[in-house]
């Protein structure tokens, strides 16, 4: 892959990553002195004096900002004042639960909303189109905690299925996983949908078919490869909107995950927790695009070898 | 109307034809296509064959039907065109466009390039894997001895290095080599017939003749037949044995090559033949005959290039069939009065 367009995206991810944290800093100061935000209402007088000095709030401005990004690169976001651990461990516990439901998630939206886009693209105005199509509006306007009581209600409630609530076994995993990949599935599948509905009509799938190319063959060797960059855009775009959806489904489900800490801690007013979680948030998509950038190049030579070359 | 299907080829004579076998025999065939407004009819009751190892040139205005034409030929009229009536015979199986074993027979047969292999080659695949592919496709080998195949293939149609540029991405190289590359393609695995509808249109003059030239060099090694599409006549002066005249969707003329040129004989084939520039000229020859064709749903009843005719007469409101004219055929009920063939 061409080192100039891996080092250029590098470049704006790190760009971006010094902008969010910068942003953080600089939020945190103009709201207020930060020992009333982050230290509890009753702490005495000599307490703060003693956290001011402690995290440098007597020394210039600059200066407070070089220390806080050193600290930030060291990974010290404070200490949590409900239990006096640091902030970053606090996180660091949850990371796993809300990854593996992100991950059980995201390969349950792509396995599903990929071939559904592709069928409905294929099968155009058929039975499977609108079906397709009808389950993506679903999944588009259903707010995650509305979808998520429902289930609660048919298969924990009524049916007595499905565990409400929880975490442990695949059984606790089905409910949130559903409620999160619904939107997130419909989102691929209409998007792969219009992608290779574009790319069918190109004029190379009909040299394909005038050389005798079998119609899966045009469909997955042909179309796709090309389909897949606007694919891989929205997939990168909607991870925001995953997180934002886990924060909820987390606490529908009481899933003890990175999204249900935020929520407490955004209610315990514990904020050296809220600003890590910020940053690891700011991190995540700044990877994520990272990643859909690489891929960009790996899917288009176009893009991975520029459109030099000798095009005469 | 079947008098063009039995119309002998200029190079053959009596003993020669029982030779020869015909490839593609056009009969007859009516192309509908269905808009909004209703089914208009863009290609009407054209008959046309071709020997093996013939080359056909077919010309016309832009929108006469040409490209309908080879498309229906191939079997690739897509979801809004469809054949009406007539059929199409290739290697004396009528062709179905439904039917995949058909299908197959004809991918096998024939081969197609169309007007910008810009977007005719597939971006995101090597030119190599493209080659390589049609050729696995046609002739069901091995994708190493398709690989290796494709590197002939790219050195047949004269592209430099053939090696490394089976490597490239088509946005890699120019326009020229892109057509050599789909040239590659078309004749992978020894079709009988190439089609090429307007192949060098999209490219520079000068590459234009390379391109020519390299068909001419294939048909000759290969043999096998092209149909030749253009709206320059006098590009394929040079290399079609026969020539088929297109207007509104109908061939109004069907001639060998040399006749043609030497003595047209329908006035829109004068018209076309006049208003060539000779070589070199470079004047504009964007409207070469006065008047513009007749909206395809506006067709007059009789002979659609009436309106532009200073010939017309009362008669011609009736349509003309095709019938013999020197040593070819036109659809005019005038056309030219002598029937000795000038040379
Ligand atoms: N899919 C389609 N839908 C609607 N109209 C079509 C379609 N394909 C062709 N036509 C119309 O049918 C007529 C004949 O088209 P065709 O492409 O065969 O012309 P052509 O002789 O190849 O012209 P050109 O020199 O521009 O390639 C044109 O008027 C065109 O607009
Ligand atoms: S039939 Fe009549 S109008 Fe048509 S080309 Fe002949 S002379 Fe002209
Ligand atoms: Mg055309």
């Amino acid at each position: 892959m061409n080192l100039r367009y891996v080092s250029i995206k590098l470049l704006r991810a790190i760009f971006t990553l010094w902008l969010v944290v910068s942003f953080v800093f600089i939020v945190l100061r103009i709201t207020g002195d930060p020992t009333e935000q982050l230290l509890p209402d009753d702490v005495g007088e000599e307490i703060r004096e003693y956290y001011r000095i402690l995290w440098g709030l007597d020394r210039p401005v600059w200066e407070q900002y070089l220390l806080y990004f050193k600290a930030a690169f060291q990974g010290d976001f404070g200490v949590s004042f409900r239990n006096s651990q640091p902030a970053l461990d606090l996180i660091w516990q949850r990371v796993p639960k809300t990854v593996e439901l992100g991950t059980a998630t995201f390969v349950t939206a792509l396995v599903f909303g990929i071939p559904l886009g592709v069928m409905a693209a294929i099968w155009r105005d058929s039975w499977i189109d609108r079906l397709t199509m009808s389950f993506a509006v679903f999944g588009f306007s259903m707010p995650n905690f509305f979808l998520g009581i429902l289930l609660i209600l048919l298969f924990a409630m009524n049916l007595r299925m499905l565990p409400s609530s929880g975490y442990g076994t695949w059984e606790h995993m089905v409910m949130p996983v559903f409620t999160l990949a619904t939107a997130f599935a419909g989102a691929i599948a209409r998007f792969t949908r219009s992608a290779m509905l574009d790319v069918l009509s190109k004029d190379y799938i009909r040299t394909a078919e005038a050389e005798g190319a079998s119609m899966s063959r045009r469909v997955w060797l042909h179309a796709f490869p090309n389909a897949a960059v606007p694919v891989v855009t929205i997939v990168g775009f909607s991870l925001g909107g995953m997180i934002g959806g886990a924060v909820v489904t987390e606490n529908v489900f009481a899933w003890p995950g990175v999204g249900r800490l935020l929520t407490s801690s955004v209610a315990d007013r514990d904020l050296a927790i809220v600003q890590g979680i910020v940053v690891l948030v700011a991190i995540t998509m700044v990877t994520a695009n990272f990643l859909v950038d690489l891929a960009y190049g790996w899917l288009d030579p176009r893009i991975r070898l520029g459109s030099g070359g000798q095009s005469r | 109307m079947h008098a063009a299907a039995g119309f002998v080829s200029r190079r053959s004579s009596a003993d020669v034809l029982s030779e020869m076998s015909t490839l593609i025999d056009i009969r007859d065939l009516t192309v509908r296509i269905d808009l909004p407004e209703g089914p208009v009819f863009p290609v009407r009751n054209v008959s046309l064959s071709l020997e093996e190892g013939e080359t056909v040139g077919l010309v016309g205005e832009s929108g006469c039907g040409k490209t309908l034409t080879c498309l229906s030929v191939i079997g690739l009229l897509g979801r809004r065109a469809s054949i009406e009536s007539g059929s199409v015979v290739f290697q004396g199986v009528e062709i179905d466009p439904d039917d995949p074993d058909d299908k197959r027979r004809r991918s096998r047969g024939m081969g197609i390039i169309f007007q910008n292999p810009m977007t005719c080659l597939n971006p995101v695949r090597t030119l190599g894997w493209q080659v390589a592919e049609a050729y696995q496709i046609r002739t069901g080998e091995s994708r190493r001895v398709a690989q290796r195949r494709a590197t002939e293939l790219l050195d047949l149609v004269g592209i430099p290095e053939p090696k490394r540029r089976a490597a490239d991405y088509p946005h890699q190289v120019s326009g020229g080599q892109q057509q050599r590359a789909m040239i590659a393609m078309a004749i992978a695995g020894g079709p009988a017939l190439l089609i090429a509808d307007e192949p060098t249109t999209a490219l520079d003059v000068t590459i234009q003749a390379q391109i020519l030239d390299l068909l001419a060099r294939l048909q000759r090694e290969i043999g096998m037949g092209i149909l030749f599409v253009t709206h320059d006549l006098g590009l394929v002066a040079e290399v079609a044995d026969r020539m088929a005249v297109m207007y509104a969707g109908r061939v109004v003329e069907l001639a060998p090559a040399d006749a043609l040129f030497a003595q047209p004989r329908h006035p829109y084939t004068r018209g076309l033949l006049t208003s060539l520039p000779f070589l070199d000229d470079d004047i504009d020859r964007l409207t070469p005959i006065e008047g513009t064709v007749p909206p395809l749903h506006a067709m007059p009843p009789g002979c659609a290039f009436a309106p532009r005719c200073s010939q017309a007469s009362p008669i011609c409101s009736t349509p003309p069939d095709l019938r013999a004219s020197g040593d070819g055929l036109i659809a005019c009920h005038h056309g030219l009065k002598t029937d000795t063939v000038a040379a």
